[in-house]
């Protein structure tokens, strides 16, 4: 496949670079410092169209596609390689985009359009304690009652805890719960929508916490206990029974979103070490750049990178077919390698970048001052496992490719 | 209330890309892009506009292949009808050529009430077209203007030049140019970009002008880097006496390089 972006995609990119440059580069420090998103960023973000880029213009999204979400991403990564800002746009195209595909017309009109202006969060909420990657294991169960649901249990590294209890009409989750039996497996998992909050108090059986990361400092990353709390049925994403292939799903669109920030901030790096390389001269007068220790290892990463991004984009393009342009003959399941792939990809490659360019700046780099560390730690997070471990996108690749059945121990 | 803004496809001068031996730029290499002030030159008028009422019209010559993106630029940000006078070799019309076609196009599509431009283009920066615009339609004009305010039906232009600010006090039909000071121009939404993407603007020939364009042409015969090699020395200064000596040292330095 030939990455070839077309003259609005362009033009698109060229926006949110300004929009970045004017808006986000200046703060990016400040917001990894504080720990904090400013609310008037996000709903400056949400007026420039920022967020809900995939979500169909009936339900209050921008109409767009995948591929222009995966852009957006990539660009508000490069100005704030830190990735907190980066990854709340993504999660505001992401998951919205999920909900717009699986849920009810009368879900989607209450929630997309909050969300499509910077009013309201909507994330995910699947990892549990006993660890993020077995979904399968979920422990939270949702039992039927006369109007709904009542829901127990606990979410953990949940994004967007802060944020959800702040923005003016609050917002929630794309959550993951057992219904009708608690045993283990994906045929008993159900997707709703869990707002507690919005336009008001919180919701009674809602007790949230926020953890303190070592990276990504701006946006929050907590958890939050659900006790004897009561879901409307309208808030059912779906069918009952089929949640775990909605978050699936989602968890692809995702990933592509993922693999543009790291991608994005990855650039960054690279971008700060050339002009670095180029104008910083020892020994008698040599620029760094003309090391071959160096330039050698520089090619590599930078063809690294290219990879990354193609693969990135390739399964953003994928995407859309399947999703947005609801091509015939695409299914769901032709992305899980392509994304698997990215995601696998593009995390490692933006960290194996940071820590050249840090050794790199040298004793610089290990200041806070050279700012270098903030993309190192902020894109760290999805080499551990924020929407997928890197195992997992092993495993999918493997057993797509080998067959199911060839990769049973 | 009828604006016209005439905008240029130029070279973009932060990414140029120069032959390291002859100092001639690649400008093949070179990605074209809509200039900064005539970026602001729109923005004026969709401020115009929407705090007056009226259309908004932009107009620029070149080629579809390479203005197309410009041109949905420009309905991005926000205008109502674009044009595009078709040129073989765009890119040797001089600048008097230029206002020329502007002037024959506004003659025929018009009457307008505002044309306003960029008050320099970014590549070539020889801010003639402004006044030769004015001039070919004698309208009245101002250029360089960094700030607009409309009192009371009389539209009141503020330019800063070395002499200190100049106020101008102009009624339609009028030319004016602005410098990046005028705005911040606004950032086009997706939605805006969407929408763009499904607009047409119109494709004229310079016939249809009734303009002849061969004596118009001008070849540019060689563009270089000008690169002035520079030289520092640090001057180290802890008391007065040290100012006084610091001073001598300059002034040595300036007639040795024969600069005064």
């Amino acid at each position: 496949m030939y990455l070839e972006f077309s003259e609005d995609e362009e033009l698109f990119r060229e926006a949110v670079r300004e929009f970045s440059k004017r808006y986000i580069e200046p703060i990016w420090v400040e917001v990894d410092e504080k720990g904090r998103l400013p609310m008037d960023l996000i709903k400056r973000m949400g007026e420039q169209g920022l967020f809900a880029i995939p979500v169909s213009d009936e339900f209050g999204g921008v109409g767009g596609s995948l591929t222009m979400a995966a852009i957006a991403t990539e660009e508000i990564a490069y100005h704030d390689p830190a990735v907190a800002i980066a990854v709340y746009a993504l999660l505001q195209n992401g998951w919205p985009m999920a909900l717009d595909q699986f849920g009810s017309d009368e879900l989607k009109s209450m929630i997309l359009p909050e969300v499509a202006s910077g009013d309201a969060f909507f994330g995910i909420a699947s990892t549990e304690a006993h660890g993020g990657s077995d979904v399968a294991g979920i422990k939270t169960f949702a039992e039927k009652v006369d109007g709904g649901w009542r829901v127990n249990g606990e979410k953990v590294y949940i994004s967007g805890v802060r944020e959800v209890l702040e923005l003016p009409t609050g917002g929630g989750w794309f959550l993951v719960s057992k219904t009708g039996s608690r045993d283990y497996g994906h045929r008993n998992i159900s997707a709703f929508a869990l707002v507690p909050r919005w336009k008001g108090d919180v919701k009674d059986g809602f007790e949230p916490t926020v953890f303190e990361e070592i990276g990504r400092g701006g946006l929050s990353t907590g958890g939050f206990k659900l006790n004897n709390f009561v879901v409307d049925e309208k808030f059912l994403i779906g069918e009952e029974g089929k949640g775990f292939y909605y978050v699936m799903q989602g968890f692809n669109i995702a990933r592509i979103l993922v693999s543009a920030a790291c991608i994005g901030s990855g650039r960054w790096a690279l971008d700060q070490a050339k002009e670095w390389l180029t104008t910083r001269k020892l020994f008698q007068g040599r620029k760094l750049s003309s090391f071959q220790g160096i330039n050698f290892k520089f090619a590599e990463l930078y063809t690294e990178l290219e990879a990354a991004r193609l693969f990135t984009y390739r399964a953003a393009r994928l995407a859309d077919k399947i999703y947005i342009e609801r091509k015939p003959g695409y299914k769901p399941q032709d992305l899980n390698v392509p994304v698997a792939m990215a995601k696998l990809k593009a995390p490692e490659t933006a960290i194996r970048i940071y820590e050249e360019v840090l050794k790199w700046f040298g004793a610089y780099g290990y200041t806070k001052e050279s700012n270098v560390y903030r993309g190192w730690l902020g894109t760290f997070s999805y080499v551990i496992g924020a929407e997928g471990g890197q195992n997992i996108m092993r495993i999918i690749i493997a057993r797509d490719v080998l067959g199911k059945e060839n990769i049973r121990s | 209330m009828k604006i016209l803004v005439p905008i240029k496809l130029s070279y973009d001068i932060n990414q140029m890309k120069y032959d390291e031996r002859t100092g001639e730029p690649i400008l093949d290499a070179v990605p074209m892009i809509m200039g900064d002030m005539d970026r602001c030159a729109i923005e004026a008028a969709l401020r115009l506009k929407e705090s007056l009422g009226g259309t908004v019209e932009f107009l620029s010559i070149g080629s579809r292949d390479t203005h197309n993106k410009m041109m949905m630029d420009a309905y991005a940000m926000g205008c109502d009808k674009g044009y595009l006078i078709e040129v073989d070799n765009y890119k040797e019309l001089n600048a008097y050529s230029v206002a020329y076609l502007i002037s024959k196009f506004a003659e025929k599509y018009g009457p307008y009430d505002i044309i306003i431009l960029g008050n320099t283009s970014q590549d070539t920066h020889s801010s003639i077209v402004p006044p030769a615009v004015s001039s070919l339609l004698s309208y009245s004009s101002a250029f360089g203007i960094d700030k607009i305010n409309v009192e009371d039906g009389e539209y009141v232009f503020e330019a800063t030049y070395e002499d200190g600010i100049y106020v101008f006090k102009l009624r339609p039909p009028m030319v004016i140019s602005v410098t990046t000071e005028a705005n911040t121009p606004r950032i086009p939404t997706l939605k805006d970009i969407l929408r763009a993407k499904r607009m047409k603007y119109d494709i004229l020939k310079p016939s249809d002008l009734d303009v002849e364009l061969e004596l118009a042409r001008v070849n540019i015969s060689s563009i270089k880097r000008f690169a002035t090699p520079r030289r520092g020395e640090m001057i180290e200064v802890d008391s007065d006496e040290d100012v006084e000596k610091a001073v001598d040292r300059i002034v040595e330095l300036l007639k040795e390089a024969e600069i005064i």
